[in-house]
């Protein structure tokens, strides 16, 4: 399982020109810094922190494209954090339950997750205080991407602030709120006022 | 190179009252700001970015690449940090300053605040002491601030606050859900609930509408400028004076004397960093707390070694915010009614006279509190992530309140700012270090707050509270003083009773650094109150062309 640091992140790298070749061959692709395996692992944490039930979690508000996003610009001190946190979460979900963490079923998922913010993971080559640095970024940012301001990538059709019951407009006795865009072009308007509350 | 009368620096609750008292005097003002002149529509209501919760970005200022600072944890480690982080203890940088964005209690510090020593003897590990000016000698400038910049609220319901000459220029906005859902419980338990001074318009005044109550009030530009700050307010009269230069994004580098240690003025970068000196007869660092003595203590010359004002290594010294604890509650029924400010009720019956405690606390209801500002403030035991925290979050987010007020702190000679001997800024300034902690019995008195705040959500009705508790470490933030403390010897402190640095007579330190104590009360107003009173004195004594000190 000792897989040597130059061998792992050449193998990273490749992973990551593959990805942008990708881009380049006209594949839409959807994420600046992680590749589609990267993605799917941070997709599934999110999901962790908050999950579907009644109404939809992080993965569905786009939680992972806002912190795709925002390693680019606000957080780039932490991209490294992402990167090499997903990969070691996945070498351990592999090396402890013989599957790729996106892939356990949900409460295996939440047991490692519960082990990742105390740092108990048992993984040779990841220490305690990275696996709590990768815990404390995944909550923080998935409650920014999905309480926050839907201008910065998450909180699709503003569903964090709709969970809450927190009507809209934002601005009272204002109309002209910056929706994003997709939505101002399918729907032109505001529309989700006449949702129920959920 | 340029000459004026006077030098601002810094254009906040203080600088920008000084330069508009002194400019329509017919003093020929320069005003220099760090910051940009930000308007609501270069911020725009962003929950991830704004001064409250700067998680992405600080559009307030200061420019976070270009302006470090380092903070000395309570175990020695000095590390640099950034604007976005908590310790750097941000108090914005752009015109108007802290008062674009600010919340805008307007209190009026009471008699008890400025004679701390006298009443409650001296504090083991504490610099506590008496201000050398009075509540009534301030009186009338704080009536001038009301009047000025606009406060509306109504402090008739409340016994305590000092005597006042003229009521409040403006009626309190009607009460939020909060506010009537608490107003019982403190008079069913003998207490004086009322509804809290602020700058804010309630009715149109001075040109400017009124508050429209949205959600984006504390940590956001006003909209319609029913917020009063000073940018909206006595800067734009200053400019129009004809006699006030606004230089933004300046940022001021020292302060020249000359060989008897009088300044001749200042050297500082202009919005292209290129290097400026400008001459003026006096120099006014209005900075706040920590950048003031930032600059006073990067003003080194023969005279002044260790900086102006600083002979005896008081500046820097005392640095103070508030210990802001309460507690917070679950009520069975909706309190929350999306009405802003939120912020709208308080008590003053706990700021003093609370046994074995020194000082107090005023406690208020909180403002307006977005999704993401509440995903931390969760009951004991409720856990922090997952479908418990969701669920949570949506069964709580319309029925909490929270009860909770700025306790005065005891001034600490330890908790200090100091210049960094290593790390500069963008311009090669070295920047603020900050070191020091919370006095032990500041946490007392504020342990003791919890306990009066979770009484009063009880007896509101609430299904479950829990105390809201101050943390350990350096407070200065928004409510940043005590740097350039005021005093009448000069062994003891930077300034005199009239914010004139003691062996530098044309230099004054006019903002919240020049607080003895910083009262129970958020201290907007009585910086804006001591910026008129200190105004007053420099243009009595302005001799036509130069000033002379007392």
């Amino acid at each position: 399982m000792n897989v040597p640091r130059r061998r792992f992140l050449l193998s990273a790298s490749s992973a990551l020109l593959a990805a942008g070749t990708f881009g380049c061959n006209g594949f839409r692709q959807p994420y600046r810094l992680f590749d589609a395996k990267q993605a799917a692992i941070l997709s599934a944490l999110c999901e962790q922190i908050i999950p579907t039930d009644d109404t939809p979690g992080a993965a569905w508000a786009h939680v992972v494209k806002f912190i795709d996003r925002q390693l680019v610009y606000h957080y780039q001190n932490l991209g490294s954090t992402y990167r090499n946190g997903l990969i070691s979460l996945d070498r351990a979900a592999i090396a402890l339950h013989r599957a790729a963490f996106e892939a356990l079923p949900f409460d295996t998922q939440t047991v490692l997750v519960a082990k990742l913010e105390v740092g108990e993971i048992a993984a040779p080559d990841w220490p305690a205080d990275a696996q709590r640095a990768l815990f404390r970024a995944v909550r923080a940012h998935t409650m920014q991407g999905y309480y926050g301001d839907p201008r910065h990538g998450g909180n699709r059709e503003m569903i964090g602030w709709r969970t809450l019951g927190l009507p809209h407009p934002p601005v009272r006795g204002r109309d002209d709120y910056r929706f994003p865009k997709e939505r101002s072009a399918q729907s032109g308007n505001i529309a989700v006022t006449s949702e129920a509350r959920p | 190179m340029k000459s004026y009368d006077a030098i601002v620096v810094g254009a906040g609750a203080g600088g920008g009252i000084v330069a508009k008292e002194l400019a329509t005097a017919g003093l020929h003002v320069l005003l220099l700001e760090r910051g940009k002149w930000v308007t609501p529509f270069d911020c725009r209501k962003d929950d991830l970015a704004n001064q409250r919760s700067s998680l992405l970005s600080a559009p307030y200022g200061p420019d976070e690449a270009r302006s470090p600072r380092v903070l000395v944890t309570p175990d020695g480690q000095a590390r640099t940090i950034r604007v976005r982080d908590g310790g750097y203890n941000n108090n914005a940088a752009c015109v108007g300053g802290g008062t674009a964005s600010y919340g805008a209690m307007a209190w009026r510090f009471m008699p008890q605040d400025f004679r701390m020593r006298s009443i409650y003897g001296s504090v083991e590990g504490s610099t506590l002491d008496d201000w050398p000016v009075s509540y009534d000698d301030l009186e009338p400038f704080y009536e001038k601030a009301e009047y000025e910049i606009g406060v509306s609220g109504d402090v008739s319901g409340d016994p305590f606050h000092g005597p006042r000459r003229k009521p409040l220029p403006m009626p309190a906005l009607p009460p939020t859900l909060e506010h009537r859902t608490l107003e019982p419980a403190l008079l069913r338990m003998g207490l004086h609930p009322f509804s809290i001074p602020m700058l804010r318009n309630s009715v149109p005044y001075g040109g400017r509408p009124p508050c429209m109550r949205c959600r984006w009030c504390v940590g956001f530009g006003c909209e319609v400028d029913a917020k009063a700050g000073t940018q909206n307010t006595v800067i734009p009269i200053a400019i129009q004076s004809g006699h006030c230069e606004l230089r933004t994004e300046s940022i001021c580098k020292e302060i020249t004397v000359d060989e008897g240690g009088r300044a001749t003025g200042v050297v500082y970068f202009d919005e292209r960093n290129r290097r400026q000196q400008a001459q003026a007869a006096l120099v006014v660092v209005s900075a706040a707390a920590v950048e003031s003595a930032r600059l006073l203590l990067n003003s080194k010359s023969k005279l002044h070694p260790n900086g102006i004002g600083n002979r005896h290594d008081w500046v820097g010294r005392n640095l103070q915010g508030h210990a802001y604890s309460g507690a917070s509650g679950i009520f069975a029924q909706e309190v929350f009614d999306d009405v802003g400010p939120g912020a709208s009720i308080a008590i003053c019956d706990y700021n003093h006279g609370n046994p074995g405690l020194v000082g107090g606390a005023a406690l208020c209801n909180e403002f307006i509190r977005l999704p993401i500002q509440t995903i931390n403030s969760m009951p004991p035991g409720v856990p922090s992530w997952g479908k418990a925290h969701k669920d949570f979050m949506r069964r709580f987010y319309r029925h909490h309140l929270s009860f909770r007020g700025p306790t005065q702190e005891m001034p600490s000679f330890d908790s200090r700012v100091q210049v960094d001997p290593k790390v500069t800024d963008f311009w090669g300034i070295p920047v603020a270090r900050m070191s020091g902690g919370k006095h032990p019995h500041t946490l007392e008195i504020a342990d003791a707050m919890c306990v009066k705040a979770e009484a009063i959500l009880k007896e509101a009705g609430a299904v479950e509270v829990w105390h809201t508790r101050a943390g350990r470490g350096l407070s200065g933030g928004q409510h940043q003083a005590g740097t350039c403390r005021m005093g009448n010897d000069p062994k003891t402190s930077v300034v005199n009773r009239y914010c004139q640095v003691h062996d530098a007579d044309n230099v004054f330190v006019i903002d919240g650094s020049v607080h003895v104590t910083n009262g129970g009360f958020n201290p907007v107003l009585t910086i804006m109150a001591i910026a008129y009173w200190a105004s007053d004195y420099i243009k009595r004594e302005w001799k036509g062309t130069r000033f002379r000190g007392a």
